[in-house]
């Protein structure tokens, strides 16, 4: 087999988008919009890259020929297929590295607890939370807006609803093993650390899923491990996946969104002051801050049907970056893509992805960013960030979030609340 | 205008249900959508 011949027109490109800084990142899409929209990378074994909205859609869309499926064999370490380039050494997280049918049974399973309806249940939890987040820093005048806020509030609401035992002062260590998993090189020795980390987070929701199938309790672990679906109960893997899923959704991606947005706000006090005395125009401009800072910038999927995209062969086994975040700058869908505009409409984003994986929880997502956001605005609305000390992650190419973000403001009040997470 | 679902084509969105909430209502079971009368109303 001569492997030349089979790939003579393949258009390569000298750049990593699988591990990218923020400037790399919004310096290289622009050019390969205009000069390469479909491209393949050497890097990590070789990976497609396209970058125009019309093909990110077609991709997300056509599941049969770009398959989110992953295989992974706990013996050997062997992983394929799956939505991380490189390919990770771990089991998947269901629904999003799976394929239908069994991306069906699953969905179905999860939706309701996602829906408009039940998100609308999580209302007053979430903004206890929220309360309680401000509350423990308000009287010093400084936080840490990245680890003290938002991080901080997704991750409880999440351990919450999903009915987890925990320890309120250990959110930490269920949620910053997916902040990493995202960020980290996956070739390098903290990447291992951080393996060690999920497997004790795995190793939690097994235990938690047994208990629960012996004693049910309230929330959503509890609810799916007890359901009976048309396959009858569901396997321990399959609910310690699943439990991966909503903690790895609920607490990396608003995190990016509501940091994003915080660090913006404090550079355009114009912008600023314009949602604060306009509440009413929230809803646009946060799905405008969901197209411009895409916070889950970029998914995988494995060619596993030969097919063509703009005169470039593709062929099985191939992976491929599907990167949302240059969907949403495509000038062709979205007039001066590179700037906010708050009151844009319509807004076709894909910033909750797109065709069969796009995200469950955008309600949740939803709920969590307007609570975060009001609760700023309400009580720290003169807040500043130390722009010296405040660092985005190092390679945003999945998730486009920051490490921290120091800020401080005028002290005000406690206004308590009955959980007691203040104190935490 | 009529509008109608096709459950094998649905993916689960909900996007229809906050576009129009008038017409397009969800499943409480499996968060899918349905319409309770086919007949879009004026307006909507």
């Amino acid at each position: 087999m001569n492997i030349i011949s089979k790939t003579p027109m393949r258009k390569v490109v000298d750049f990593d988008a699988a591990y990218c800084s923020y400037d790399d990142w919004y310096a290289t899409f622009p050019k390969l919009r205009k000069e390469s929209p479909v491209c393949w990378s050497e890097a990590h074994g070789g990976y497609w890259i396209v970058s125009t909205y019309e093909d990110i859609q077609h991709v997300a869309r056509e599941w049969e020929t770009f398959s989110s499926a992953k295989s992974y064999d706990p013996k050997t370490g062997q992983a394929e297929g799956g939505c991380l380039i490189p390919v990770s050494p771990m089991p998947r997280f269901i629904p999003v590295e799976t394929d239908p049918p069994d991306w069906k049974l699953y969905r179905h399973i999860m939706n309701p607890f996602l829906g408009p309806k039940m998100v609308d249940t999580y209302r007053k939890i979430t903004a206890e939370v929220t309360t309680a987040m401000i509350d423990r820093v308000i009287e010093k005048g400084s936080f840490d807006i990245t680890f003290d806020f938002v991080a901080a509030v997704p991750a409880l609401v999440t351990l919450h609803v999903l009915g987890l035992t925990y320890d309120p002062k250990d959110w930490e260590r269920w949620a910053n093993p997916f902040h990493q998993l995202s960020y980290l090189d996956k070739e390098s020795p903290d990447f291992a650390k951080c393996c060690a980390d999920l497997a004790w987070i795995s190793d939690q929701l097994l235990e938690q899923v047994r208990e629960v199938r012996r004693k049910p309790r309230d929330g959503v672990l509890s609810t799916i491990a007890n359901m009976d679906t048309k396959e009858g109960k569901l396997s321990e893997q399959d609910m310690v996946d699943i439990g991966k899923m909503f903690l790895v959704g609920g607490v990396g991606t608003t995190t990016a969104l509501t940091a994003n947005v915080l660090y913006f706000l404090h550079k355009d006090r114009a912008a600023r002051k314009r949602l604060h005395d306009n509440p009413d125009m929230l809803p646009n401009a946060r799905e405008e801050f969901v197209r411009f800072y895409s916070p889950v910038n970029s998914d995988a999927r494995r060619v596993v049907k030969e097919t063509e995209l703009k005169g470039q062969k593709m062929y099985p086994g191939e992976m491929l970056l599907l990167p949302f975040s240059s969907a949403n700058r495509d000038d062709t869908v979205f007039e001066r893509p590179d700037e906010i505009i708050l009151d844009r409409t319509p807004n076709p984003h894909m910033g909750f992805g797109n065709g069969i994986h796009r995200c469950a929880g955008s309600f949740l997502a939803r709920l969590f960013f307007d609570a975060m956001f009001k609760e700023v605005m309400e009580r720290i609305p003169d807040y500043t960030v130390d722009e010296s000390k405040a660092e985005r992650y190092p390679n945003i190419a999945q998730v486009n979030s920051w490490i921290t973000i120091p800020a401080t403001f005028t002290p005000g009040r406690k206004v308590g609340t009955s959980l007691g997470l203040d104190k935490i | 205008m009529k509008v109608r679902i096709k459950d094998d084509i649905c993916q689960g969105h909900a996007l229809c249900f906050i576009t129009c909430p008038e017409v397009f209502h969800l499943n409480d079971d499996d968060g899918h959508a349905y319409v309770k009368s086919n007949q879009v109303p004026a307006g909507a």
